[in-house]
């Protein structure tokens, strides 16, 4: 199954849940948000969310900075 | 410090978003050279506010997380929109930072001229709007303009952010008119936000009322960070302690602080 996670193509040897998804990436949750098709996807909705085929996700973080 | 002036700071708490905070520095994160020296620096200052971005994740550049350890010296987060070039970006990074800290506050950030980097002040007002409306803690970061300032007021934003000079300039206050007009007229705190360069500049910030200051550049450009961290919290305690005392006024001629003519004239007699 192939997804898009910030625009570059994934395969994926099974069906995954994002929370499993961001884990197996040992993706830091804290100071994460997710966003499907510009859409925020909850914290909460993590667990219910299903990676589908062709999906994109774009994963965020906090960063050091701003401009100043 | 005096044991008097130490009771005195303990009581003049800086009030935002309705959290009390005793230090006034918040701190800009960015170009830092590690996690660990921004760490240092807002453990010398003692500042209890950062400010950071949001950003796609880049799986090929490596980061130093910073949430984690910032957390740890119970910083409070106030997320920024840098990088946001209109409302809709705006907006889009101030939800995605409430989701990712699980924090309200936000400072609100536009400026499409990377030159420059002065704020947009049409898209921030409308971006304000939506934000204010939707129960957003909001901190917009402004050009130096009154007007703007007190619109932005009476949407009900928690302070406002005025430059003094254009971000990681160092130019310090060259706004320093329209600061004072925008602090003389505010009834939300004022943070002197970009620009400053050195302490003595936020010292003045201070002096002309300022309820708090943001710093980046200056701090983590210098030789040594931690150590003007320092500096700057120095600093920023005699520019308020300055202004609660109460400057004298200034005057074109001299004024003497001894009846010298008197004691002329005695002696002549």
């Amino acid at each position: 199954m192939e997804i898009y996670v910030n625009g570059k193509a994934r395969q994926l040897e099974r069906p995954l849940s994002l929370r499993d998804f961001l884990r197996a990436e040992q993706h830091p949750e804290e100071g994460c948000a997710v966003a499907v098709a510009e859409q925020i996807i909850p914290r909460t909705d993590w667990d219910k969310l299903e990676l589908k085929e062709g999906m994109r996700i774009e994963i965020f973080t906090m960063v050091a900075g701003g401009s100043r | 410090m005096t044991a008097k002036s130490e009771t005195a700071d303990r009581e003049d708490k800086l009030i935002l978003a309705g959290q009390e905070f005793t230090s006034r520095i918040i701190i800009g994160t960015g170009k830092y050279e590690s996690g660990q020296v921004l760490v240092d620096s807002c453990r010398s200052c003692g500042a209890q506010i950062a400010t950071m971005a949001i950003r796609r994740v880049d799986s090929e550049r490596h980061t130093d997380e910073i949430v984690p350890p910032l957390k740890d010296l119970c910083i409070t987060f106030m997320p920024n929109t840098s990088g946001a070039r209109d409302v809709r970006e705006a907006v889009f990074a101030a939800r995605l930072a409430r989701e990712a800290l699980g924090t309200d506050w936000v400072k609100v950030e536009i400026h499409p001229d990377v030159r420059y980097l002065l704020p947009d002040p049409v898209e921030t007002y409308e971006a304000c709007k939506i934000l204010c409306k939707e129960g957003f803690k909001v901190f917009p970061y402004i050009n130096a303009d009154p007007v703007l300032a007190r619109r932005l007021e009476e949407l009900g934003v928690q302070a406002v952010m005025p430059l003094g000079a254009p971000i990681g300039s160092a130019q310090g206050l060259k706004t320093r008119a329209m600061l004072e007009i925008i602090i003389s007229q505010s009834k939300v705190p004022v943070i002197v936000d970009a620009g400053i360069g050195a302490p003595s500049e936020a010292a003045q910030a201070f002096e002309l009322g300022a309820d708090a200051v943001m710093v980046n550049t200056a701090i983590a450009a210098a030789s040594d960070p931690v150590m003007m961290s320092e500096a700057f919290a120095l600093a920023c305690q005699a520019g308020r302690l300055a202004y609660r005392a109460g400057l004298a006024s200034r005057s074109q001629s001299a004024r003497a602080s001894s009846p010298l003519e008197a004691f002329l004239d005695e002696a002549m007699q």
